[in-house]
């Protein structure tokens, strides 16, 4: 009889979208195909358990994770990397439940451009006033880290990141890479803000450059693509990127899947689908071949 | 729009074959059943409950759930209850899994779904369907 198809060995990352929402979660018929659940991405290679964000859909990993290890004694260790701590990106955490084991240990690492630490931030969600369970009393151990250094290295998977430009607060995007194959997580990042008219050309190229030689050749371009072009306008400065912005820019990076993420609270199953439909049809008038999908909750690629 | 005219726009290699979801609805009656329709490449369209806590599709003789294309493998997928969920996952075949044209290890699946493994197209339909239409 057939082997197991998940993937346990070191050559593959194996990428899950647990939430994919943008903002706040969403739970109802017309959410379900994509999903209801603020942004999470778990990356795992072999043993090594990577997590983009604590958005809502930390949960489901958890619960996951932890049927997996029943009477196991064998530690499990996670490291989670935060783009931000906004509300939706965040707000997953308390119910993780490998917090509540003793045997795990979470490594939690975000931007050190932070005003207050991230330690206070995390710590601030999980006072009693909001949840009844306060940081120091997991039964986990659990170690906060602002990142110092350029790059992270857990076993043969080495993350390297980027603070992002336009995204109120600010944010992190993040880059995965495993014997020459890349997962790039840029979400919660407004890249229409590069075509404004205040900024100048000399800063619209220099933005580009960057943008587009971290993402570049990527085998997945996971990404903020929260609004139409059409509702852009009126969301301009909250900090979300529009679909065909996106688009083009990945093309030009030559980005071999874009996963479009943070999808808007109030976008339909029925509404992405179409929205699908014209994304196809955008890349195959430029007479390209990367692939477009708009990511959704329960669906897990081998990179 | 129909879901027919759903399937023949989002599925070009598959134009001839024009399926009424009247039919596949009402052929759905127990609480949490799923059926797929397979449209196996050359040979014609049929229609398979799925009833077993594990279904493994292939081309190999042993499979619950059998497809005669030379571009399946032996043992290319398996779809198996997870909650009140079906999720399929690749058995590490030679032409890839894909959901909806994407390339996937492993998906929880939703009605509609177009399933691809290798010329093999399978729809995925779940039961609730027939609730909202019987409403």
């Amino acid at each position: 009889m057939p082997q197991e198809g998940s993937v346990k060995d070191r050559q593959t990352m194996e990428v899950t979208f647990w939430g994919t929402r943008g903002s706040i979660s969403t739970p109802g018929r017309g959410t379900e195909k994509y999903g209801g659940n603020t942004p999470c991405v778990s990356v795992t290679v072999g043993d090594i358990q990577i997590i983009l964000d604590a958005g809502t859909g930390i949960r489901n990993l958890g619960l996951e994770v932890d049927g997996e290890s029943i009477g196991k004694e064998k530690i499990s260790r996670f490291h989670l990397f935060l783009s931000h701590t906004h509300w939706d990106h965040i707000q997953g955490l308390p119910f993780f439940q490998p917090l509540y084991e003793p045997h795990a240990h979470l490594t939690v690492y975000g931007s050190r451009k932070k005003g207050r630490f991230l330690s206070s931030i995390l710590k601030g969600q999980m006072d009693v006033d909001y949840f009844p369970i306060g940081l120091s009393e997991l039964a986990a151990t659990l170690d906060i880290q602002e990142i110092s250094s350029r790059v992270i290295r857990l076993g043969p998977v080495m993350v390297d990141w980027e603070e992002q430009s336009f995204h109120p607060g600010g944010s992190v995007r993040y880059r995965l890479s495993l014997n020459g194959k890349k997962i790039v997580y840029a979400t919660d990042v407004e890249l229409d803000r590069l075509y404004e008219p205040t900024i100048s050309k000399r800063e619209r190229e220099a933005h580009l450059k960057r943008y587009i030689k971290f993402v570049e050749n990527a085998d997945i371009l996971i990404a903020d693509g929260q609004y139409t072009e059409e509702e852009y306008p009126k969301k301009a400065g909250w900090g979300h990127t529009s679909i065909p912005v996106l688009i083009d820019l990945a093309l030009q990076a030559q980005v071999r899947q874009l996963a479009i993420f943070h999808h808007d609270p109030r976008r339909l199953d029925a509404e992405i689908d179409d929205l699908w439909r014209m994304g196809l049809e955008r890349i195959k008038a430029k007479g390209s071949h990367m692939t477009l999908f708009w990511a959704r909750e329960g669906m897990t690629l081998a990179i | 729009m129909a879901l027919k005219e759903q399937i023949s726009a989002s599925d070009p290699l598959s134009s001839t074959i024009l399926i009424s979801e009247k039919p596949v609805v009402e052929e759905l009656h127990s609480k949490g059943s799923a059926v797929f329709k397979v449209y196996p490449g050359s040979s014609r369209e049929k229609t398979v409950r799925i009833t077993l806590p594990e279904t493994i599709i292939g081309r190999a003789g042993e499979c619950h759930f059998r497809l005669d294309v030379p571009s399946v493998s032996r043992f290319h997928a398996r779809v198996f209850a997870r909650g009140h969920e079906y999720v399929i996952e690749d058995l590490g075949s030679t032409n890839g899994t894909f959901v909806n044209g994407v390339q996937v290890l492993r998906c929880v699946l939703r009605h509609s779904d177009q399933i691809q493994l290798g010329q093999a197209k399978i729809y995925f339909f779940e039961e609730r369907a027939c609730h909202r239409k019987a409403v």
